[in-house]
């Protein structure tokens, strides 16, 4: 016959149980999201780095302003 | 040329639109490398881009230097002593003091690139900001490249500095087989 105590602990086991299967869902997800597609252009794009001319501009430069017609 | 931009200057008013310029005019802004490039040879540039010998029906479409310090003021007015002489007309281009720029709307800016929506997209991956976009040497380059503007040579050259795809260096090479002209962009 099963004491309140055992029934207790059964609660108890079966939270814990199903606190460890929707926590591993979750971590399961998060890890599917952090996982990258390597043929999305898209995320190549953002993760592209500054071109080389951007990266290597002169400092010193000057202005000029025109208006031409 | 290490940037350029197109936005409005000149006028009384603050922060004209397009549609609303009052008394401003179509400009462009350049920053450029003195080492590289002199003001006399932005100027030769200017003149050769535009007429500035008849008098336009607004000023939306001007044609001024607004000049940044005297040594450009000094080096403008010869400029355009030495175009009226070569002309053998009267040159109606105002030379006045450069006061405030406004940066013309986004969809104004960059002008001959928006033909190759595939090479924003890349330069858009790599400034999301437009101000960003804007101000990119490399952007800057390529608008003149799209617009048929440049050497094969200094394509070449600059054309793995880009910050591009293999399929964007492609179209670039494929759009200077159409034909570049020797010059500066002027958008």
């Amino acid at each position: 016959m099963w004491s309140l105590k055992n029934l207790t602990m059964l609660a108890v086991l079966g939270v814990l149980a199903i606190g460890t299967v929707f926590g591993l869902s979750l971590t399961g997800c998060n890890m599917e999201d952090n996982q990258v597609d390597p043929t999305n252009n898209d995320t190549r794009v953002s993760e592209a780095t500054i071109p080389a001319i951007d990266a290597t501009v002169p400092i010193e430069t000057e202005t000029a302003t025109f208006a031409l017609g | 040329m290490i940037r350029t931009r197109v936005g409005y200057a000149g006028g009384g008013s603050t922060n004209p639109t397009y549609h609303n310029l009052d008394s401003h005019s179509e400009t462009i802004q350049i920053d450029y490398d003195p080492t590289r490039i002199t003001y006399e040879e932005l100027l030769a540039v200017f003149w050769d881009s535009h007429s500035p010998t008849a008098q336009p029906w607004s000023r939306q479409y001007m044609s001024i230097i607004f000049y940044h310090n005297e040594e450009q003021r000094a080096i403008a007015v010869e400029s355009k002593e030495f175009q009226e002489d070569k002309l053998g007309h009267s040159i109606v281009t105002e030379i006045i003091p450069f006061s405030q720029f406004y940066l013309a709307e986004d969809y104004h800016q960059k002008y001959y690139l928006t033909s190759e929506p595939n090479l924003v997209k890349e330069l858009r991956g790599i400034y999301p900001d437009i101000h960003d976009f804007i101000a990119s040497t490399a952007v800057a380059r390529l608008n003149g490249y799209a617009g048929g503007y440049g050497t094969i040579e200094t394509l070449e050259d600059d054309l793995d500095s880009f910050g591009l795809s293999e399929a964007g260096k492609i179209r670039l090479l494929e759009i200077a087989e159409r034909g570049l002209v020797a010059g500066c962009p002027v958008s």
